[in-house]
């Protein structure tokens, strides 16, 4: 690896801390500097806010391109509830522009304050309130992108799944029309139980209640080190008052819940997975992940777990992904697969995205080696 | 001949006291560069401390985050960059390890300050406190000690 001497060094991780190495770093502040430097390059990395926690931004030689500074929203239209906005823009500052007409863009990653709209398109992020509002692809009108020819190409609702969720291996999004929903008062309440079993069935009782929008999971030893009763802990969000905890201490609550994997992080355990189960094998994972001393936080709304490994327990991650897939379960539900999963798709998988890689960027310019 | 002599003696002896001083400060640099690494030493990369940082929010370029502060600094890299930071601590609020990298950014100027490549704007702002004691240069009396850098 060349030892950058460059302040570009700051471009060589993101969440991931995986460490790669740009070649250069461009950070355009128009649509036509990207289309530029697309057509003038051989080797594009797209990065947007630099949250993700699979390395799909971390560059090995190509052109990283920033797109932080294309963060402009260009149309609103309250009456239809939609906004055009360039997709640098990060999601809480459109919250907060929303804010003054009483609404906003659901989707929410515990990243929020810091992710892009454009990084959350191309991961089709889920986050906390998946239950209510699903993923970030739902909630897209159109999006505009940037192909290997350098060209901007507009693809509509039935063409965005050659995109979304493709960690920008077939393009680059630079525009997007979002739909919008009303914003709600929102509150919350703790259910703390001895026994998982317990807290599945809670969790199967309530989940369609349309009430509710959030459904989150603590271990007891997640819930120990947030200074939760340690006992399982479910922290279930409201669309309305029924919750216990109101204003400040809903606020207080959302942000504890936010800085979960920080906290674990810092402990040692910084190797975060997403499996994704149905929920009536939930218990089994969890009983093997307890065995193993591997701490796990999650949306157990719809049935999404972090499990988070130590240094030393990360060679157990395969057998992790071996039970998930005995189960039934996904090996990712919302974090991608990037660089760090790529070894654990199979083979279907693998042709699938093999085939919409080959179709959209055929000289494998957008963000090479990842997924595939 | 007794003189040159002397006289080659004294350059000698000379040049020993600036090497052992260069020394000195190269270990002192070197103390504090530890010293840098060691407050970003348990930065997860996470990037929560871009929401809060005034720089960061006018510049939107990754090198003026904290974020970005703390990855050159792990691999001690010092750059003139340090200087565009207001050390209003909002990175350490917002961090969930409340890491302080304003800290950390504050000993890196004394890195360059050290190394002789402080800006020179700074420069000049500690030649005036030297001499007036007011960092514009319209005091009337020179101090002591200084305490700002």
């Amino acid at each position: 690896m060349i030892k950058l001497k460059s302040k570009d060094i700051v471009y060589r991780t993101d969440a991931s801390q995986i460490i790669g190495n740009p070649l250069k770093v461009v950070i355009p502040k128009t649509i036509n500097e990207v289309t530029n430097i697309v057509r003038l390059n051989q080797k594009i990395i797209p990065r947007g806010g630099g949250t993700g926690l699979v390395g799909g931004c971390v560059p090995n030689e190509g052109v990283v391109i920033d797109l932080s500074k294309l963060n402009k929203i260009i149309r609103f239209d309250e009456r239809r509830k939609k906004i055009e906005v360039e997709t640098g823009i990060v999601l809480d500052d459109l919250n907060e522009f929303l804010d003054n007409y009483s609404l906003e863009f659901p989707v929410k990653p515990s990243s929020h304050e810091v992710c892009t709209i454009g990084g959350m398109i191309a991961t089709d992020a889920v986050g906390s309130r998946a239950i209510k509002y699903g993923k970030t692809s739902k909630w897209i009108e159109w999006i505009e992108i940037i192909d290997s020819q350098g060209k901007i190409i507009r693809k509509g609702k039935a063409e965005i799944s050659d995109f979304t969720g493709l960690e920008g291996i077939t393009g680059i999004i630079i525009r997007a029309s979002l739909k919008l929903s009303p914003k709600v008062k929102r509150s919350a309440s703790i259910i703390s139980r001895e026994e998982i079993s317990d807290i599945i069935d809670i969790v199967r009782e309530i989940r369609l209640n349309s009430e509710i929008s959030m459904i989150e999971f603590f271990d007891k030893k997640v819930s120990g080190l947030l200074g939760l009763e340690k006992k399982y802990n479910l922290l279930i969000e409201y669309e309305s008052d029924s919750g216990e905890l109101k204003g400040d201490a809903y606020n207080r609550i959302m942000s504890l819940r936010d800085s979960t994997y920080p906290i674990l992080a810092e402990k040692g355990y910084s190797r975060i997975e997403d499996p994704r189960m149905f929920l009536d094998k939930i218990s089994d994972l969890i009983f093997w992940l307890e065995a193993n001393k591997i701490p796990t936080f999650g949306h157990l709304g719809v049935g999404i777990l972090h499990p988070c490994f130590s240094k030393e327990q990360e060679k157990k991650i395969p057998d992790l992904m071996r039970i998930v897939k005995r189960l039934r379960g996904q090996v990712t539900g919302e974090h991608g697969i990037g660089l760090l999963k790529k070894n654990f798709l199979d083979k279907t998988e693998k042709k699938l995205y093999e085939s919409v890689k080959k179709r959209n960027d055929p000289k494998n310019k957008f963000n090479p080696e990842k997924i595939i | 001949m007794k003189n040159k002599k002397e006289d080659v003696k004294e350059i000698v002896k000379v040049d020993e006291e600036i090497k052992k001083d260069q020394k000195k400060e190269e270990i002192e640099i070197n103390n504090i560069e530890d010293e840098i690494q060691g407050i970003v030493d348990g930065c997860i990369n996470c990037g929560l401390c871009k929401s809060l940082c005034p720089v960061f929010k006018i510049m939107e370029e990754e090198y003026y985050s904290p974020r970005g502060k703390a990855i050159m600094f792990s691999e001690r890299f010092i750059d003139k960059i340090v200087f565009e930071c207001n050390l209003c601590k909002a990175c350490e609020q917002k961090c969930p390890l409340k890491i302080k990298v304003w800290e950390a950014v504050r000993n890196a100027r004394e890195v360059l300050n050290l190394k002789g490549k402080e800006l020179e704007a700074n420069k000049e702002m500690m030649d005036n406190i030297r001499q007036t004691g007011n960092p514009f240069g319209k005091g009337d009396k020179k101090t002591d000690k200084l305490y700002c850098c």
